[in-house]
């Protein structure tokens, strides 16, 4: 009986042991890093993963989309109220055209002519490669596009006409869209009577964008404005802001491996240093990345950066613009920040093919006014070279409305001061291709003009008014 | 049914069950605790073929764990280093700081510290300052100490100091890394470092190399990369490094756990 006893204890051991050793070979393995938080991704609460909350079509939506009839103009900004019913309208005509369609070459002067009656604009603010025309629906016959034309006023057509002038050759191409023209123009109008604050002309009606004002005139003018370019001669005013750096720049481990994974830096391998400024640096494979208590945000490659697009794929423009935003909006829920609006302020052509480094420069916007307040003015600079990232900059910060109203004047005084700030020759000639007012600090909006050739200027600054 | 005879069949086969599955546990963390020796003795052909001699017994064999450690600094702050060291009621005129017969010079990132009037030892000098050498590596003469910062018994290579006395004065110079305060070391997990098999064949395409060179040493240690120990951190990372030393006395710094070369001395010039 006792053997017996000793047989069942032997036997139950053996039982457990076998367990045990199965259980330590199975599980003993290390199939995630020690980083890995299974729990956070269990719940689906995970910063690990990479924002792709915006689509393609969500960012490359245009700046702002101007309405203009009977002698009234109403402009839309990318962000305010009503713009996403607005763009609705815009995609339902863009949405007819495609590559089977027909285009025409068409002169300047028509489709100026068709910008003075009734029309809708739609301004992307900078200039794309013409595949942009794809990720929106649409086609873009087309190198470069920074603007389309919606006419309403073929009456001999009956139908809207769409003009795209192509940035790379100015030359103008136009197709007629297949659907009633009425439904489009009593919206218009519609539009125009509710909200029209009177009419804003654009620099070509006013002459501005070209040297001699009148024909047979001769007063000349040696700085131009790009014809598509509104003359809006109101003061322009916007409220003060305040700027609040990240909390805390020590990263929780999760996080920070979200972080560092993003920039192709291996978090198990990077080696972390904090200067006497308070700087965390992190060092890994060459690459490094400085976070600064101020919210600055600074990313150097070593010998090669992680990928943002492959320049000789068809989807380069998508990829790079997908990623980039991707990265500025993964910095932020890694900061537990909200982003602000973005819009990438950079022209954005040419990325099939080149293996040049390019510079790439994002903008904050509040209440569509950006935000330009830091070392070079834009919140975030990359630089890609061979679809690789090369640098990143990046201002984390929220930016919240204060109780001062700022005025920046208007854009004649932004104009007449730029006189005497262009040290421009007897006969030389600068053309304006863009001017805005921002803010160059929390509590001044600026005018700011972009020059060809020239680069961005600053005009006049306004102190604040509380 | 014969339950005693069943009950024995059950026992003797999971006796071999178990003896099987100890025996993989056992003979595969063995076999990877440690370098084939063949691996090691192919490295060294491969290295030869190269120009580059190696003796296989050079070649450190164990697989080591290590992981990044982390070290807070005291540098950063001259007044608590120069308290640290000289004690409470030092003056400070610049980078000098004076303290009785005590006199201590903080440059960059090396300090230089001396006592005109020691009655201790070297070591109990640097016991005093915060050094205690029974916990580093050290090398002792007659009257010098050579002594390297070590973190669970391997050195980080670029924080050492030597020490001399002549006479009542000693003198003592060198890079230290101070913990801040207590529990100012972090040892983060230790993973597995590369083989240094595979470092000394990604070390044949090294432009720095020397074209015909010996491989005298390779050592496992931490390094800080030479490009941080110019300026004082409030925070040092420091990274398992192989130290892979030369008969002409350079050497070559690589990190064990990506592989990567961080920096390399000849001649006595740092080169990157």
């Amino acid at each position: 009986m006792k053997k017996e006893i000793a047989k069942n204890c032997i036997l139950t051991l053996l039982i457990f042991i076998c367990v045990f050793l199965f259980y330590k070979i199975w599980f003993s393995e290390k199939l995630w890093s020690s980083d890995y938080n299974f729990f956070a991704a269990l719940w689906g609460n995970s910063p690990a993963v990479t924002d792709t909350s915006s689509s393609i079509e969500d960012i490359l939506q245009p700046k702002q989309i101007i309405f203009s009839g009977s002698g009234k103009r109403f402009i839309s900004a990318k962000g305010e109220a009503g713009f996403e019913n607005y763009y609705d309208k815009v995609k339902s005509v863009l949405g007819k055209i495609s590559d089977k369609t027909k285009f025409s070459e068409s002169a300047e002067e028509e489709m100026l002519s068709a910008v003075k009656s009734s029309s809708i604009i739609v301004d992307f603010g900078t200039v794309f490669g013409g595949e942009i025309g794809t990720y929106l629906g649409t086609y873009f016959p087309c190198e470069r596009v920074k603007d389309v034309v919606i006419s309403l006023n073929s009456s001999a057509v009956g139908k809207p006409v769409v003009y795209i002038r192509d940035q790379a050759d100015s030359k103008v191409y136009k197709t007629a869209v297949d659907m009633p023209l009425d439904t489009l123009s009593s919206t218009v109008s519609k539009l125009l009577a509710e909200n029209s604050g009177g009419n804003i002309p654009f620099a070509f009606e006013l002459g501005f964008n070209k040297s001699d004002i009148s024909e047979g005139s001769e007063i000349t003018q040696n700085i131009l404005l790009s014809s598509s370019i509104l003359i809006d001669l109101t003061d322009v005013s916007a409220p003060g802001i305040s700027l609040t750096p990240p909390t805390d720049i020590d990263l929780s481990a999760s996080k920070l491996n979200t972080l560092l994974r993003q920039f192709g830096i291996n978090k198990s391998t990077a080696r972390k240093y904090i200067e006497t400024n308070d700087d965390i640096i992190y060092i890994g494979g060459g690459s490094t990345l400085r976070i600064s208590p101020s919210g600055t945000l600074e990313y150097t490659a070593g010998t090669e950066g992680p990928a943002i697009y492959d320049p000789s794929s068809k989807t380069a423009l998508s990829s790079a613009v997908g990623n980039i935003f991707s990265y500025v909006r993964t910095v932020f829920r890694c900061f537990d920040l909200q982003s602000p609006a973005l819009q990438i302020s950079s022209d954005l052509v040419n990325l099939l093919g080149n293996t040049e480094e390019i510079t790439i420069n994002i903008d904050y916007y509040l209440n569509s006014v950006p935000v330009m307040v830091w070392e070079n003015g834009h919140a975030i600079t990359l630089t890609i070279k061979n679809g690789r990232l090369v640098s990143y900059k990046q201002q984390v910060c929220t930016i919240t409305a204060t109780d001062l109203v700022l005025t920046a004047g208007n854009m004649l005084q932004a104009v007449d001061s730029l006189y005497t700030s262009l040290p421009l020759e007897e006969n030389e000639v600068a053309i304006v291709t863009d001017i805005f007012v921002a803010y160059s600090n929390e509590k001044t909006i600026s005018w700011h003009a972009k020059i060809d050739g020239i680069g961005e200027l600053i005009l006049i600054n306004k102190e604040a008014t509380p | 049914m014969n339950w005693p005879r069943v009950k024995t069949i059950l026992i003797f086969m999971f006796l071999v069950v178990d003896i099987m599955l100890l025996a993989s546990i056992i003979v595969p963390s063995v076999g990877l605790s440690r370098i084939p020796q063949e691996t090691i003795e192919k490295t060294c052909e491969v290295l030869a073929q190269r120009g580059i001699e190696i003796p296989p017994e050079v070649i450190p064999a164990r697989r080591e764990n290590m992981g990044i450690v982390e070290l807070y600094n005291i540098w950063p702050e001259s007044s608590a280093i120069a308290g640290k060291l000289l004690g409470d009621g030092f003056l400070a005129d610049g980078p000098v700081y004076k303290n009785g017969t005590k006199t201590l010079f903080l440059g960059e990132s090396e300090f230089n510290y001396e006592n005109t009037s020691a009655k201790k030892t070297i070591a109990h000098e640097l016991i005093e300052i915060g050094i205690d050498v029974r916990e580093n590596l050290y090398e002792e003469g007659e009257f010098s100490l050579r002594t390297w910062q070590t973190i669970k018994g391997k050195k980080i290579f670029e924080s050492e100091i030597y020490a001399s006395k002549a006479d009542s004065t000693i003198n003592i110079s060198g890079y230290w890394i101070f913990p801040d305060r207590e529990n100012g070391v972090i040892i983060n997990t230790p993973d597995t470092l590369l083989d240094v098999t595979g470092v000394l064949i990604d070390f044949i395409n090294n432009p720095l190399r020397e074209d015909k060179v010996k491989i005298t040493s390779v050592e496992i240690g931490y390094s800080a990369g030479m490009v941080y120990r110019d300026t004082a951190h409030k925070l040092v990372s420091v990274s398992p490094t192989y130290k892979i030393s030369t008969s002409t006395g350079s050497y070559y710094m690589y990190d064990a756990l990506s592989g990567n070369f961080l920096y390399a001395c000849k001649n006595g010039k740092i080169i990157y």
